[in-house]
């Protein structure tokens, strides 16, 4: 249990997905500053990502090993993902129409987002057992969602400062997320 | 040429078509390069152990035995046992796990050792294979049981600047492989 | 478009990079040396050629509710060749690059070419297409990376003009690095863009 819980710890912190290893730069850069909207895909990202971990992770132990055929894990991975997004996009508007309001802008964007795919693949890469793959898959996306989160918190401040006109939209957003990396760093010391 | 209409037949088959193209492609091109795949992860390992041990005379990749869990390699020259090689593993690293092959000889002596797989930041815990850090593995006579440790933590070992967890993890995990050759050379007499 | 514009346009004026802001991840995730940025530069660039000239051939053949899964298909068979020729080929590159080599096949940029371009034009053209904006993709990661390495441990491509000893950034081999870097590089371009635009605005 005290394994998982430091696994979870490094993971959403200590080696958070967007801030120290640069998967899911896209989403996190273009997201609008709204703090609504960062949760709203955040909470989409959690669901797939889970979801996407779980079915990769059979699909490399069931099908990809015993086959011997590991080199087709690009090709299977991604199109995983993609049918998974167009699965959940379409149960969601069944199930949902409110939920698919809030989140159904995203879930097309997710199918590029790197952060899915790159923790499916880390997973692998890392030897996790199914359950060690959840609970990383999980941290990741939250993660994720803190660093979306208080990244939109700032930007909102942002669009009231004073700034070189070269340094607007893109720059700011780079050197403030580089800051925001860097006050990450301090968890180094945990896990 | 206009177009193909998107009637549930032609999709299926379009995708159909593409998936077996690609597959077959995909095999093809496995097929091409795993030789050479499979070559150059062999000389990587190789490559690691003639760095660690003296000579030898023996295939070591065939003499290897598992010593608590650790992969050995025991060399031998003429007969006579003059190191072992054993990859040390450690989950302690900053990113990932890490390896390292280190290299001892029967008297308690680290020959040399080398971190063979890791994820540590380039340019940063990476300079663990420096020879400023792993130089001062070499040739350090142990005693059975020692662990091997950095200043910060009361050792001998001068980590690498601002890499502090990736020097203690190459410890841990040169002092596991130490670990298991002990036992492995105490059992040999 | 004239050809000439096709091929040029990916270098500066719609820089897949500074410019048009996609492939973000691989940007700031191998750009901590000069070799490294332009070693997945050039992979995606291969990718890219790749991936547009067959969409371009095949795609009247494809219909279009399923263009998306199509061509997903193709970018990931290509991603995979280059995957398993580079692991062959190039092993301690292909170590350095590790994960992002198959996060080629999300980069934005390569699936937005596609439907962007390669969807509506002849092979040639999408040639043209795919060529410009991968090298100036590789341009723009190769100058990062520089940018990092330079700064952050004294060298270029490997060879080192400071001691062994000398301090340097160390900030910029690192993550936070990564970011500022991209972000001054890019407020940089916009300078220049606006300073040349400045002339054209005032007659």
């Amino acid at each position: 249990m005290e394994n998982m819980f430091s696994l979870f710890i490094t993971a959403a912190l200590v080696n958070n997905i967007v801030l120290v290893q640069f998967l899911g730069i896209c989403p996190f850069l273009g997201v609008s500053s709204r703090i609504s909207t960062a949760l709203g895909m955040g909470a989409a990202v959690m669901f797939v990502m889970t979801l996407a971990s779980i079915v990769t992770f059979l699909i490399q132990n069931l099908i990809l090993v015993p086959l011997q055929i590991t080199f087709l894990q690009t090709v299977a991975f991604i199109l995983v993902i993609a049918g998974l997004v167009q699965m959940v996009e379409l149960i969601i508007k069944k199930v949902s129409p409110v939920l698919y309001q809030a989140l159904g802008v995203f879930l097309p964007l997710i199918t590029t987002n790197c952060a899915i795919l790159g923790v499916a693949l880390l997973v692998v890469r890392n030897n996790y057992s199914l359950g060690e793959g959840v609970v990383f898959a999980v941290a990741s996306s939250v993660g994720f969602t803190l660093a979306l989160f208080i990244f939109a918190g700032i930007r909102e401040r942002l669009e009231f400062a004073n700034l070189p006109k070269a340094m607007k939209g893109a720059p700011i957003s780079l050197v403030t997320a580089g800051l925001l990396a860097l006050a990450f760093m301090g968890f180094q010391g945990i896990g | 040429m206009k177009q193909l209409q998107s009637s549930f037949v032609n999709m299926l088959l379009v995708l159909s078509v593409i998936s077996l193209i690609s597959a077959g492609l995909l095999a093809a091109t496995f097929e091409y390069t795993k030789d050479d795949i499979a070559a150059n992860q062999l000389a990587k390992q190789m490559a690691a152990l003639d760095a660690v041990l003296p000579q030898y005379d023996n295939d070591l990749l065939a003499d290897e035995i598992r010593v608590d869990g650790f992969s050995l390699f025991p060399a031998y020259q003429g007969g006579e046992l003059v190191g072992a090689a054993v990859l040390g593993i450690t989950e302690q690293a900053f990113s990932g796990e890490m390896q390292v092959m280190a290299g001892f000889s029967p008297d308690g002596t680290l020959i040399n050792s080398i971190a063979v797989r890791h994820a540590e930041t380039p340019g940063l815990g990476s300079k663990v294979n420096d020879d400023g850090f792993a130089g001062q593995f070499r040739s350090l006579i142990l005693e059975p049981g020692q662990v091997l440790e950095v200043s910060k933590d009361g050792g001998a070992i001068d980590a690498v600047t601002a890499a502090t967890i990736s020097s203690r993890a190459y410890c841990d995990a040169v002092s596991l492989a130490w670990k298991s050759a002990a036992s492995f050379f105490g059992g040999a007499q | 478009m004239s050809l000439a514009k096709t091929f040029t346009k990916g270098f500066i004026r719609e820089n897949p990079v500074f410019v048009l802001l996609l492939g973000m991840c691989p940007t700031l995730g191998v750009t901590n040396s000069a070799v490294n940025g332009l070693a997945m530069g050039l992979a995606t660039t291969s990718v890219l050629l790749g991936s547009n000239m067959v969409i371009a051939a095949i795609k009247n053949l494809i219909p279009d509710k399923v263009r998306i899964p199509a061509y997903i298909l193709v970018i990931a068979s290509f991603v995979t060749i280059i995957d398993l020729m580079m692991s062959a080929q190039l092993p301690s590159l292909h170590e350095q690059l590790g994960l992002f080599i198959p996060l080629i096949v999300v980069n934005c940029i390569i699936l937005g070419r596609a439907e962007a371009f390669a969807s509506k034009h002849g092979v040639f053209e999408s040639l043209l297409d795919g060529l410009g904006m991968g090298l100036g993709f590789a341009m723009a990661l190769t100058m990062l990376g520089s940018v990092r390495e330079i700064l952050g441990n004294g060298s270029l491509f490997g060879f080192s003009f400071v001691g062994e000893n000398a301090t340097t950034m160390l900030l910029f081999i690192m993550p936070p690095g990564a970011f500022i870097a991209l972000g001054l590089i890019i407020a940089s371009v916009n300078a220049v863009k606006a300073r040349s635009a400045r002339p054209a605005a005032q007659e």
